[in-house]
């Protein structure tokens, strides 16, 4: 049956009426105020929430509906039951009479998937019996977290696992559980944490996802997930001799933990970096020195000195000028230098002009008549 | 061939990456509302219904008619847009 809301004010007007066109309810003409869809929403929906307890006045538009889903819940067997415990989420939860989950209409395979969070595409013949076992799997871990209903389930699950390709975490998260079991229980211990922190990250990755819901909820630690359930009963006495145990795995786990423990030194040395999954990140590259009036290191300066013998008297004082003044603001140095070295580029200038020039008649006649004869003598 | 709406050139003119299933030529808003409700919410999901029924327009559209109630030419332009954006992309 399905489950509408109480509260329909909470959707948006065009979720209201999407809803409403879904269940084949004639909306009115044009852009309607939200007020008007949520009470046709009130009215069609909610009813058929609880037909039983609930007296609409429109119910007799609500008897094409309500024949279908109750005839498909009576294929169910559990249907009578149910009617009388459908009003609030609580019994929903507890009871899910749609274990079996090819009885469900493909509407309802639908809601119940989405109640888990995931949004199915269409459910048609082709893809409806994926989404079975989907639901199946999401339902054998939901009713674990609020229950102890260990041997059931493991089998149950395990078989789901199976599906998955899940088998490894059967069969090696035997030894490597204990330190995440027991490293719930000892979240306080900081020490600890950090050495034990990414090696249970990376076991629940081995591990489904969905068990991370169970993982992080502190008290739940006896309700551990299906698959780990069967080597956590039997680690459940080895829980009492906590710290002992904790440094043993520790001493075990140290070939497969130095990585891990590694990267948590990394995340110390480098905590403003973003953990990606590869761990590469780009980062602003260092501004090169000798760019853009950026300080010049004294190592650019040799590369200079090539140039010509003239200029090393030059050098020198503007280098021994530079560690003098290290602690100056960095802009002034290199403006400093940038003077200098328009004066050594003039100066050399200059020097060239003299050698070309040995008469100073129309320059330009000179400029060409030089650069002619040089260009032979050169 | 009919002259084609604005709307089916601009579908069939790109790739339909994300887009909404109401862009497809032939679903209107309603019809559009009826399909998300499915699950056909994206133009692709469409799409790929399309191509399971092995881009057969006369078995596309007898199912957009019977599941949707969608009318003869709405299924018509859907099925031709759709096929047309194959043509050009797939």
């Amino acid at each position: 049956m399905p489950e509408f809301l109480a509260d329909p004010s909470v959707l948006t007007k065009e979720k209201l009426k999407s809803e409403l066109i879904a269940n084949n309810v004639s909306l009115p003409g044009g852009e309607q105020r939200k007020d008007v869809y949520v009470q046709l929403y009130l009215q069609h929906l909610t009813a058929r929430n609880a037909p039983a307890a609930l007296a609409q006045p429109d119910f007799s538009s609500d008897e094409e509906r309500e024949p279908t889903p109750l005839s498909a819940r009576s294929r169910g067997g559990a249907a009578p039951g149910r009617k009388a415990t459908k009003k609030t989420d609580k019994p929903r939860l507890e009871e899910k009479d749609d274990l079996d989950v090819t009885e469900l209409s493909n509407e309802d395979l639908q809601e119940q998937l989405v109640k888990y969070g995931v949004t199915p595409g269409p459910i048609l013949a082709t893809t409806r019996k994926i989404y079975e076992k989907k639901l199946q799997k999401l339902k054998e871990q939901g009713p674990e977290l609020g229950s102890l209903t260990p041997l059931p389930t493991v089998s149950s699950s395990a078989e789901n696992t199976r599906q998955n390709g899940n088998n490894d975490s059967d069969q090696y998260s035997d030894n490597e559980e204990d330190p995440k079991v027991e490293f719930r229980l000892e979240k306080r211990e900081p020490l600890k944490a950090k050495t034990k922190t990414p090696v249970t990250l990376k076991q629940r990755r081995v591990v489904e996802h969905n068990q991370q819901v169970v993982n992080r909820v502190p008290g739940n630690f006896k309700h551990a997930a299906p698959t780990l359930s069967i080597s956590e009963f039997s680690d459940l006495p080895r829980r009492t001799p906590k710290k002992p145990l904790m440094t043993a795995e520790v001493v075990e786990k140290t070939p497969a933990e130095e990585r891990r423990v590694e990267r948590d030194i990394l995340k110390e040395m480098f905590p403003y970096e973003v953990s990606t999954p590869t761990g590469i990140s780009a980062s602003c590259r260092r501004p090169i020195k000798g760019a853009a009036g950026r300080p010049i290191e004294l190592s650019d300066f040799r590369m200079e000195e090539s140039f010509s013998s003239k200029y090393i008297s030059k050098y020198v004082p503007s280098a021994d000028d530079k560690p003098e003044k290290p602690i100056t603001k960095k802009r002034s140095i290199p403006m400093w230098i940038k003077i200098l070295l328009f004066v050594v580029v003039s100066v050399f200038l200059f020097v060239v002009y003299q050698s070309m020039e040995t008469n100073q008649g129309n320059p330009f006649s000179k400029y060409l008549g030089v650069s002619e004869a040089d260009i032979p003598t050169d | 061939m009919a002259t084609r709406t604005q709307k089916f050139k601009t579908f069939v003119s790109e790739p339909m990456g994300d887009k909404d299933v109401t862009t497809v030529d032939g679903i209107n808003d309603e019809l559009g509302l009826k399909l998300a409700a499915k699950g056909f919410d994206k133009a692709y999901i469409l799409l790929g219904q399309f191509l399971l029924l092995k881009k057969d327009h006369a078995v596309f559209q007898r199912w957009l008619k019977g599941a949707y109630g969608a009318s003869p030419s709405q299924a018509q332009r859907c099925a031709s847009c759709l096929m047309d954006w194959c043509y050009a992309f797939l």
